[in-house]
């Protein structure tokens, strides 16, 4: 039977490999926007970036349970590990969100460039979450400037993230019946 | 376009990755030996180590009783610049099952507050390093350990590589203890850590012993006797709290039919309390997040007046 901790790194890298080619393909999917290139290769930028951020995201679960599992003693007791969980969860919702906005939302030449900064957001994210892995399993990464991620969460008292879920699905039923009202 | 791009990958494979192992170590830990070629990456673009390597048992070993292993590194002169050091107690150098608890031995202390095979020196000051392991043997006979460094070393032809190095052999013999002979319950796991303004309970079995005094001594080297109180098959005595994250040590001296028996020295490190959040916090600001992003990206975006999405994304592609 495979370790959680090895099924975790190998989860992780397929996360890390999606999201950065998505990251990737959103930043030359603006450049190549600004730049007035080829429609072809716009097109081919936009698809991948979405397939590869579509692909990061199913495996993005199972990356997060092998993470909870493999630690011995929880996610809440490391200011690290909780950094961790709180940006890959921002970074997931993030990538729904984008996905969900691709083929349901407006289009146009503005927010697409909105659409791919929250692409790149996400990918970030993930990356930063990757980097905090390396810093807690081997003390190096490429992240080692950022010290407050390793002794530091913001961390809300649970009625505030229960209040922040209310809210913002409240917000996404009243948009979707003034939508279908006017729309 | 495609020519620059060949190029770019073309000059990204030509390039030699830097390898530099885990600058920052890996943490004290139960590893095999490299940890099992995870240490350094690629255990093939290790540089040898040139350090001595020794090993000895303080006094006999005997069977179900802790014994002091001492490693002894030497060879830490001005020709080196080390920075850090880790150390692995292994019981072969096969790269997996290397870890003495797979070979009959209990680590009770691994010195540094907790009972690990691999352990970390932040910095040198002298230049040979001794530790020591706490172990217990659960079966009479030979037993074989090695002992192994990693490091990097920033002076020779080498520097910057990550270095390996591993001991000879060295025969341990676990000797079968006399009937009658005051010791420790074979069972007994002593402490190994506690966080700071912590005082610690000792409840010490043991078997065949009249009495027990403990003895414990400050990083200073300053040590007190403790007198115990017999309770349930157990002597107690209590470990003052430290102010400040150190180590102490105490032993326990048995008295008893045979001749007095100390045993080797424990370490007891004080640490700062751990950090710890409310769990369910976190969950739900997890599942906040998810929420909280998705919802951001969605309500700053202007709903499509098409129903038919996928519809149009495959005209617009066309």
């Amino acid at each position: 039977m495979i370790e959680s901790a090895t099924f975790h790194v190998m989860t992780t890298e397929l996360v890390v490999g999606s999201f950065a080619l998505a990251g990737l393909c959103f930043a030359l999917h603006s450049l190549f926007s600004f730049q007035n290139k080829e429609r072809q290769f716009i097109t081919m930028m936009d698809t991948t970036a979405h397939i590869a951020l579509l692909f990061g995201l199913l495996a993005l679960p199972f990356a997060i349970l092998s993470g909870l599992e493999s630690s011995p003693s929880g996610a809440h007791t490391s200011p690290l590990l909780a950094n961790k969980m709180l940006l890959s969860t921002a970074g997931g919702g993030l990538a729904l969100g984008v996905l969900y906005t691709r083929w349901r939302m407006d289009n146009t030449l503005t927010s697409r460039h909105l659409h791919n900064l929250f692409g790149s957001v996400s990918t970030v994210c993930m990356l930063l979450t990757a980097s905090l892995g390396g810093t807690y399993s081997r003390a190096d990464s490429l992240t080692e400037f950022l010290p407050f991620v390793k002794e530091n969460t913001l961390l809300l008292p649970a009625w505030m993230s229960v209040f922040v879920i209310l809210l913002i699905l409240a917000a996404l039923i009243v948009r979707q019946t003034s939508t279908v009202k006017h729309g | 376009m495609k020519q620059k791009l060949i190029l770019l990958l073309a000059l990204s494979l030509v390039i030699p990755l830097h390898v530099s192992g885990n600058p920052g170590g890996v943490g004290n830990g139960l590893e095999n030996m490299q940890c099992g070629g995870a240490c350094h990456g690629d255990a093939n673009q290790n540089a040898t180590s040139n350090l001595q390597l020794s090993l000895q048992p303080s006094g006999t070993v005997w069977v179900g009783q802790p014994a002091e292993i001492t490693a002894q590194i030497s060879g830490f002169d001005t020709s080196h610049d080390i920075e850090k050091i880790g150390i692995f107690l292994l019981s072969s150098t096969n790269a997996n099952g290397d870890i003495p608890t797979t070979d009959g031995w209990s680590i009770l202390s691994d010195g540094m507050g907790g009972s690990n095979n691999y352990i970390e020196y932040a910095s040198i000051d002298s230049t040979t390093l001794t530790h020591s392991w706490i172990l217990r043997a659960d079966e009479v006979g030979e037993k074989i350990l090695y002992i192994s460094v990693h490091h990097g070393d920033n002076s020779g032809s080498d520097a910057g590589s990550p270095f390996f190095g591993i001991s000879q052999a060295f025969s341990i013999t676990v000797a079968p203890i006399p009937e009658n002979l005051q010791r420790i319950d074979p069972e007994y796991e002593p402490p190994t850590s506690r966080e700071i303004g912590q005082s610690t309970n000792l409840c010490l079995k043991t078997i065949a012993a009249s009495n027990v005094v403990i003895e414990w001594r400050e990083p200073s080297g300053q040590s007190y006797q403790l007198e115990t109180t017999q309770n349930n098959e157990c002597w107690r005595a209590e470990l003052p709290s430290a102010l400040t994250a150190s180590t102490v040590e105490w032993r326990a001296i048995l008295d008893g039919e045979g001749p007095q028996q100390i045993t080797p020295w424990f370490s007891l490190s004080s640490v700062e309390p751990t950090w710890e959040a409310d769990e369910t916090a976190l969950m739900l600001q997890s599942i906040a997040h998810i929420i909280l992003f998705f919802g951001v990206v969605l309500l700053v975006r202007k709903p499509k007046p098409n129903e038919d999405g996928f519809k149009d994304y495959m005209e617009e592609n066309e």
